[in-house]
């Protein structure tokens, strides 16, 4: 099972840079780093049999990988794209036909330094641990 | 009177509104365009060194962090008194066509053609990106692979396609690769039909918008760009031409390293961007416009074939300079096809290849100054140090505020033309649509960053607001 995964953040944003930290630890999936979502993202994700979109979530109480919300066809309206409207956009436009999945990373500090907060470190680790699990099972979670 | 506010202006890069002054009849008196968002980017570069200017400006944007990075690195180059390599030169050439190419990919496909396609009346829950899916789902397809063109070819040369970081005082980092030339040739035939359909499809959409070519900032002005020696459209070094709205020369040759004698900046209450002008004319009497119809009016030729076939229908649709804001859009085409062009040429190009891309020197001088054409219009960087090569002031003049004047006049020409009711949604996106023929970046032009809102608030004859229309996004 061909797996891509997307971490998404500022590494020189403290714990916005989570799931870069986290994706490092990965290594038996294809990998892509970004700050944010762009369009093209969708291009990249076509071939793919399944996706996993790695981001810090303020609102995370624990790290999870769960399935992706997808929603129809959503109103798009400025630059800044959600993982579901890019996997929508990849779907209508480029054929792709695999699974979509998130990982929520817990973060908590975003100053403006290249480090984690150590509670965001420690959600990286487990975050990788369950990434890889994630493979191993072939994305049945 | 009344008054009507915009905000947040949505599908621009940054954040503004817009605000309608209605007389006692309840018709536009006025209307202005606010930028409201305010970073200091300059303040931020004093006391830092010189040497980490490049990888610190190209924060300023997320959209055109290359030509940051060029404005900044040429501004080095000054401040070393170096010459840098000619694979240097070339590299950040690349570049510069790849960003143009990219970021123009973003305005047309992705913020704009929702408006042409599917109309300015359209519903705006359809009125966007997702809404081309059902029937021009090859067009849309299209513009999102030539984005990624250009973004890749930015992430071979710097890295990463948001803020790279490979080019400095100088010159560049690494070597460019026969590998990565091989990709980027690749794509060339694919790009060329791609925009070449889309200009195409361009032309033929026009005619279903006299109204809003003709009345959405219509109206003459200075045009300023950079062109080569030979007159031709230029992006990466060469001198500056002004042109008037009826294509009389107004001035040529002018150094760019010199922009600040011939080029000033003031100040409205209103707006945290402010106001540039040519200081022979005077303001607001000097203001200019900037960015690809600038370059179209400006330059005698492209230097490419394709381009060039373009570019002589184009001049057709003005008396000596074409003064529509709608025509922005044609022209930003017209420039991705020359981009695309260029980089082909470079592909073919040995001195691309070559291995010496540094000239090392210590500073020897006190100002360094820089200029390119970003994908928005003519970007210069001014750096003064002290003898250690300590930042001690830094002055950007960014091209999106020198288009400020431009999209004022043309929200209150779109506003006097179209605004009957401020239910009416499809006048406030005309309005805002005025906005987006000049691409704005407001993230750049105030050197700050954030969402995208726009909000248009109404206020009454006594001054006091009536209505407010805003826009979570």
């Amino acid at each position: 099972m061909r797996t891509l995964a997307i971490a998404i953040g500022n590494v020189l944003r403290g714990d916005d840079g989570v799931a870069h930290a986290a994706l490092e630890l990965v290594e038996q999936m294809d990998r892509r780093w970004c700050f944010q979502l762009t369009p093209e993202h969708a291009t990249e994700i076509a071939g793919y049999d399944a996706v996993v979109f790695i981001d810090a979530d303020t609102g995370a109480g624990q790290t999870m990988v769960e399935p992706l919300r997808e929603s129809p066809l959503p109103p798009q309206v400025t630059h800044l794209w959600s993982p579901a409207e890019i996997v929508a956009l990849a779907r209508a436009l480029f054929r792709f036909a695999g699974r979509a999945f998130v990982c929520r990373i817990p973060a908590e500090d975003f100053s403006a330094r290249e480090q984690l907060s150590p509670r965001a470190a420690a959600h990286a680790q487990e975050a990788a641990r369950q990434l890889t699990r994630m493979i191993e099972d072939r994305c049945e979670l | 009177m009344s008054r009507i506010v915009i905000e947040p202006v949505s599908r621009i890069e940054g954040h503004a509104k817009i605000s309608i002054q209605l007389d006692e009849s309840g018709r536009v008196e006025s209307a202005k365009f606010h930028v409201t968002e305010f970073r200091g980017f300059e303040k931020m570069c004093e006391g830092r060194p010189f040497q980490e200017m490049p990888g610190f400006m190209s924060r300023v944007c997320g959209i055109c962090p290359v030509s940051h990075v060029l404005a900044s690195s040429k501004a080095g180059d000054m401040l070393l008194g170096v010459e840098i390599p000619p694979a240097a030169e070339k590299q950040r050439r690349l570049a510069n066509y790849a960003q143009v190419l990219q970021s123009h990919a973003l305005s047309f496909f992705h913020l704009s053609s929702p408006d042409l396609l599917l109309g300015m009346d359209a519903p705006a829950a359809q009125r966007n990106i997702f809404g081309l899916i059902e029937n021009h789902a090859d067009f849309l397809r299209r513009g999102i692979r030539l984005r990624q063109f250009g973004q890749r070819i930015i992430e071979l040369l710097g890295g990463k396609r948001i803020h790279p970081g490979w080019s400095g005082p100088g010159g560049v980092l690494n070597p460019f690769t026969v590998e990565q030339r091989d990709e980027i040739a690749a794509w060339i035939p694919e790009a060329i039909e791609s925009v070449t359909s889309a200009l195409d499809r361009l032309k033929t959409l026009l005619d279903s918008f006299p109204d809003e070519v003709g009345h959405m900032g219509n109206f003459p002005s200075l045009f300023l760009a950079t062109v080569n020696e030979e007159g031709g459209l230029e992006y990466y070094e060469g001198s500056i031409r002004i042109v008037d709205g009826a294509g009389n020369m107004i001035a040529e040759a002018l150094d760019p390293r010199r922009f600040f004698t011939y080029l000033a900046e003031t100040p409205e209450e209103y707006s945290y961007m402010k106001f540039p002008y040519y200081q022979p004319f005077g303001y607001p009497q000097g203001h200019y416009r900037v960015g690809p119809l600038a370059r179209l009016n400006v330059a005698k030729f492209t230097g490419t074939a394709r381009a060039d076939r373009e570019l002589r229908e184009f001049k057709q649709r003005g008396n000596g300079a074409v003064c529509q804001s709608f025509h922005y859009h044609l022209a930003r085409l017209i420039e991705m096809l020359h981009c695309v062009e260029r980089i082909e040429e470079l592909m073919d190009d040995s001195e691309l290849l070559g291995e010496n891309v540094h000239a090392k020197a210590s500073p020897n001088r006190r100002e360094g100054i820089g200029s390119c054409e970003a994908p928005r219009g003519t970007l210069f960087h001014r750096y003064c140090v002290d003898d250690n090569g300590v930042m001690e002031k830094a002055d950007l003049l960014i091209a999106t505020a020198q288009n400020h004047q431009a999209m004022n006049l043309a929200v209150e020409q779109t506003a006097k033309r179209f605004f009957r009711d401020a239910a009416d949604a499809g006048v406030l996106n005309r309005i805002e649509a005025a906005i987006r023929c000049y691409d704005p970046c407001l993230s750049c032009s105030t050197h700050a960053l954030g969402q995208l809102p726009l909000i248009v608030d109404v206020f009454g004859a006594d001054g006091k607001p009536l209505r407010r229309m805003a826009r979570d996004s």
